[in-house]
């Protein structure tokens, strides 16, 4: 699957990758090319999906490990 | 004949086999409709709000009626940063942000022991009734005598039960009669990442706002600069051919919505029609346009020079356009007007 999510960076157009639980848990990010700080401004109803989906992650990620 | 007592609960092969494949299918729907659900709700505003407030419920029906429900705006996450000590504000859809959470049955492995019937029915019984099968099959002895007396062999069809596994350790345990004869291995494939999915992410990430500089505006002055053909003077020879230097400038000035100056912003110029006959334009090097920064008043100046060829010139008008680096929307176009015709001066340097 391609993958071309995530921001580029304003300064040196580098991309940014970020996870769910960076939008989660983080308020600002460092673009690791030019270091350019970023804050950053997650709508929480948006942080209430974002919950659902990284423990429902986690849940199949526990069922992976399963082994009758 | 096998009078087992599986043999009622024994089941068409194609059922055992199709069953967990259906159910897998019936997953990735689920999964599909899941997928869906997800980025309706985390990618776009509740477009039902919007109804709600004017009355106007549609159920699930209603909306596929119409052609599916109607998504809201994209949600954006905003993003803060410092830039010459002024504060921009960058919004991008917050689907383009992250890889989607794209669940999937890539592979599924069905091992299973099946306890082999073998189980037949004749072509005449089977016609008075298709869906079952007759109760006096044959056992597999009786085909071979059908066979021998070359009679038309009965329909043969397979039928059995799923067995306990007869992993190594309980193998002893198991009753003749439950063991398998048969083990049967299925895999199923999924496909990659929808090509609309793939199409929408592109067009998400070209929608990224700059949230500062909506409103901001570029104004030409002046919108159209004239190059008055007889003024200018023959700079010299070439080939028979006579050259003549043109300069024309424009300024362009970089305002926001409050009609505030904007300083230190680049600004490109650059000409719609660059290869004309006759014009050899002086861009900066290497670069086919004009670039500079505003000044402390928004302002920058540009000259747009060049050198005309008498004998290829026949041009009436050029267009240009001057935008902001960074965000080629806010632009603004012009057109620069060649009037009257060339004249040959005696003054050649």
């Amino acid at each position: 699957m391609s993958n071309n999510t995530g921001l580029e960076c304003p300064k040196c157009s580098f991309k940014i990758k970020f996870t769910m639980e960076t939008l989660l848990a983080q308020q600002t990010v460092i673009c690791p090319n030019c270091q350019l700080k970023l804050d950053m401004n997650v709508p929480s109803e948006m942080k209430g999906h974002l919950q659902e989906i990284v423990l429902a992650e986690k849940m199949i990620k526990d069922v992976q490990k399963f082994s009758k | 004949m096998n009078t087992s007592i599986y043999d009622d609960a024994a089941t068409g092969l194609e059922k055992i086999f199709s069953a967990p494949l259906n159910a897998v299918i019936d997953a990735d729907i689920r999964l599909a409709n899941s997928i869906a659900n997800f980025i309706e709700s985390y990618g776009f505003e509740n477009s039902d709000e919007g109804d709600v407030e004017k009355g106007n419920i549609e159920t699930k029906e209603e909306d596929d009626a119409k052609g599916g429900k109607k998504l809201g705006p994209l949600r954006m996450i905003s993003f803060t940063y410092n830039q010459d000590g002024k504060k921009v504000t960058i919004k991008i859809p917050a689907l383009s942000l992250i890889q989607l959470p794209l669940l999937q049955i890539k592979k599924a492995d069905f091992d299973m022991e099946v306890q082999l019937f073998t189980m037949a029915v004749d072509n005449q019984s089977k016609q008075n009734n298709n869906t079952e099968i007759d109760e006096k099959v044959p056992s597999l002895e009786e085909i071979a005598k059908s066979k021998q007396r070359k009679s038309k062999p009965p329909k043969v069809l397979l039928r059995g039960v799923m067995t306990a596994s007869s992993s190594a350790g309980n193998e002893d345990k198991l009753k003749e009669s439950m063991k398998a004869n048969m083990k049967v291995k299925l895999e199923m494939g999924a496909s990659d990442m929808p090509g609309g999915l793939i199409n929408m992410l592109a067009v998400l990430n070209d929608v990224t706002e700059v949230q500062d500089q909506v409103g901001w505006k570029i104004t030409n002055s002046p919108e159209q600069p004239e190059v008055v053909l007889s003024d200018l003077t023959a700079d010299r020879e070439k080939d028979g051919n006579t050259l003549y230097h043109f300069s024309v400038k424009i300024t362009a000035s970089l305002k926001d919505s409050s009609k505030t100056e904007i300083p230190n912003q680049l600004i490109v110029l650059v000409l719609n029609n660059q290869d004309i006959d006759g014009i050899t334009f002086n861009y900066l090097p290497d670069k086919p346009y004009y670039q500079q920064y505003t000044n402390a008043w928004g302002e920058t100046t540009f000259t747009v020079s060049g050198v005309i060829s008498s004998q290829q010139f026949n041009t009436k008008e050029v267009r240009f356009k001057t935008y902001l680096e960074k965000n080629n929307k806010v632009a603004s176009e012009g057109t620069i007007k060649f009037i009257g015709e060339l004249t040959k001066s005696s003054k050649i340097n």
